[in-house]
């Protein structure tokens, strides 16, 4: 069985932000990506997993498959950093049975229907949805790039989008 | 020279460090050792200059890197305030610290807002893109944000180094004795701070020994940081040899049939169009990131001419340009490499037609974080800490040299591996990337360039940080006995090594805020001055 340390919302994926910071802040040694799309490009899939440093595996799955490994072990073995693009796919997993109970939103890039709400954080009317209806259920979501800042809550940031 | 001439210099350097022109040049003219020889120039004053310089670097050591461009604390504001007061007034290098703090706090909104702005001009650029107007596009990327941190930058720096020399010198005459010696302690229990980060961001808790190495092994053998440098080098080299024997002799050109295929490939760029698209991107890299797109606008403005070069059709090149405007952001010096692969597949597609450009989008937007993590991890946190650090005992020795040093290399350094990065990207495309990784020589090279970081920054805890205790105790038989003598015959130089770690494991707990344990640093200096206790 797997622990998630962490579970982080970034369209970035893996990064600098992730990599030099966060791993060694909640000490993962292992990144599951969930992505179809990358899952699905071997190319790619081939980077992201040779790009791991010494001592961390990464593994890309498709929402079907990461939803199968959790229920079945948690995604296997080790300390785990699960790393979402989207809240849409967070809402996608979570719907089908991965109940993680916080979530961070580290960076969601720009785009021309979308609002910067925090630092490289932007939001659209889905997202904020997704936000508002996770939250309802129990879900602790906080807004946060790195860990040297103070993490913003939902609230205040719903309210800056709509403001 | 003059406090007012002194004060419009000092405005100007902070305006031109802080464009961010020049990718790694710019980073080193933020760095307080190179402000140093700055202020020593315009003031007369080299050696005092440089003492204060050194005081401040240690400080701010650990936040150099800084990855995705979101800074804890602004060490040149920090810098061209603090130096020049400090020098014109005379004040020790410690209180100048103590002055230099807040400035560094403020300076992190001051760059905010410059983010902020610069979502401006990205939009500017979407326009000019859709006119295929790429003298449009580099105005955008080079000249507006430069202008609008005239404004935001400029008059701060000046308005408090013109008017604050008389205040400084004022206040050192008027400040009790209990709190000048509690800026003293805060100034020597600072610099722990940026190590403790440092240690975070190299990170993995298996390779600490190292610290302890290089911290023992200046507490013990007295080995001077530059010879501390060398056997840190060796034993990275060694430990790797052992760790990953299989990848020591691996060449990234050894697939020899992809370089010959590749060379019997058609070309429309030439090799100084790969190189001007070099240069474009390492100048402007950060200068226009907003927290909009980030890095977006500048590697539109990097491709452009070659683009135009490939795409002689206004519609073609109109498309090109506004596919390079979406979001992207990487490690400026590893990244060249995606700029490579950019360059060729754009020729492909222009001669053969075949890739869809959203292929390249995809295939940046994929590359862009993996290279920055490994970016980041290399060179932002080990090479430049590592080279600001091996001297800064020359310029704690008053010598130009600590900063003239890191002002040649580190720019060096990077621009070298940028440029050969880049045009390996080019020449083997998409295969360039595999060839890296595949041979696991990056996850070698992170793991030696880690146990260096930590040796060197072990030395320098060892070297820089002064924490010592006045307390002793008279015995009954009227013998006085100094605590921090029998400290150091248990084992030497203890103190700071126990603030480093416990300042680490806060951070492990409870995260590296770093403005909290700041203010923390300042409460408990103030209480342990003012008890006697330091």
């Amino acid at each position: 069985m797997g622990k998630i340390v962490l579970t982080r919302v970034d369209s970035r994926l893996i990064h600098g932000q992730v990599m030099t910071k966060w791993v060694n802040q909640v000490q993962a040694n292992k990144i599951v990506i969930v992505s179809d799309e990358l899952a699905n490009d071997e190319f790619m899939k081939s980077i992201y997993l040779l790009s791991a440093p010494a001592g961390i595996t990464v593994d890309c799955l498709t929402a079907a498959d990461a939803v199968k490994s959790y229920k079945d072990d948690v995604f296997g073995e080790g300390r785990i950093l699960l790393l979402l693009p989207s809240l849409q796919v967070l809402e996608t997993i979570f719907n089908a049975g991965v109940k993680v109970d916080s979530v961070q939103v580290g960076g969601l890039g720009g785009g021309p229907s979308r609002k910067v709400v925090f630092q490289n954080i932007t939001l659209d009317d889905a997202d904020a949805k997704v936000c508002e209806d996770l939250s309802a259920q129990g879900v602790s979501i906080v807004f946060q790039t790195i860990p040297e800042d103070a993490p913003q809550d939902v609230a205040t940031i719903l309210k800056k989008y709509r403001g | 020279m003059s406090t007012l001439g002194i004060a419009i210099c000092m405005g100007l350097y902070y305006w031109i460090a802080r464009l961010r022109f020049g990718y790694t040049i710019s980073s080193a003219l933020l760095q307080p050792t190179t402000i140093a020889v700055f202020v020593g120039l315009i003031t007369g004053q080299m050696a005092l200059s440089m003492e204060i310089g050194a005081a401040l670097q240690l400080v701010y050591l650990g936040v150099t890197s800084t990855p995705g461009g979101n800074v804890p604390n602004d060490p040149a504001l920090a810098g061209t305030i603090a130096i020049p007061l400090g020098v014109m007034s005379g004040m020790t290098p410690e209180l100048a610290v103590a002055l230099a703090v807040p400035f560094g706090v403020i300076g992190v909104f001051v760059d905010q807002l410059r983010r902020t702005t610069n979502a401006f001009w990205v939009h500017m650029a979407d326009k000019y893109a859709e006119e295929a107007n790429i003298a449009g596009i580099m105005r955008c990327a080079y000249l507006f944000p430069a202008l609008m941190g005239f404004v935001i930058r400029f008059p701060f720096v000046f308005v408090i180094d013109y008017f604050g020399a008389d205040w400084a010198n004022a206040l050192i005459n008027a400040l009790p004795d209990v709190l000048l010696h509690s800026f003293e302690v805060m100034g020597g229990i600072l610099p722990a701070l940026g190590f403790a980060l440092t240690i975070m961001v190299i990170g993995k808790k298996e390779l600490i020994p190292f610290f302890f190495l290089g911290y023992f092994a200046v507490a013990y053998l007295q080995i001077p940081v530059m010879g501390m440098a060398i056997f840190g080098l060796i034993i990275a080299i060694v430990m790797r040899m052992i760790v990953f024997p299989d990848t020591t002799n691996v060449s990234i050109f050894a697939d020899k049939t992809a370089v010959e295929e590749e060379a019997e490939k058609q070309h429309i760029l030439s090799k100084a169009d790969v190189t001007k698209s070099f240069w474009l991107y390492y100048f402007g890299c950060e200068e226009s990131n907003s927290y909009e797109r980030l890095q977006s606008l500048v590697f539109c403005a990097s491709m452009a001419p070659a683009l135009k070069k490939l795409y002689p059709n206004k519609e073609d090149l109109s498309d090109a340009l506004k596919r390079h405007l979406v979001f992207f952001n990487t490690e400026g010096t590893l990244g060249g490499i995606i700029q490579g692969i950019s360059l060729a597949m754009e020729e492909e597609k222009a001669i053969e037609g075949k890739i869809p450009g959203s292929a390249i989008t995809s295939i940046k937007t994929g590359l862009m974080g993996p290279i920055a993590g490994m970016g980041d991890g290399i060179v932002w946190a080990v090479v430049m800490p590592v080279i600001f650090g091996i001297f800064i005992p020359f310029a704690a020795e008053g010598n130009p040299i600590g900063g003239i040093m890191p002002l040649i290399l580190w720019p060096g350094v990077t621009i070298i591996i940028q440029y050969f990065i880049t045009h390996y990207g080019y020449k083997l495309g998409r295969e360039s990337i595999t060839g890296i990784l595949q041979s696991g020589m990056m996850q070698s090279i992170i793991y030696a360039a880690n146990i260096l970081g930590l040796i060197m920054m072990g030395a320098l805890s060892s070297s820089y940080i002064t924490i010592t205790t006045p307390l002793a105790f008279t015995m009954a038989a009227g013998n006085t006995i100094e605590l921090q003598s029998i400290l150091d015959g248990v084992i030497p130089n203890v103190l700071p090594l126990v603030a480093v770690f416990a300042i680490y494991f806060y951070m492990q707990k409870k995260g590296p805020r770093y403005n909290r344990i700041l203010l923390a640093i300042i409460v408990i200096s103030f209480i342990c001055a003012a008890l006697g206790i330091l």
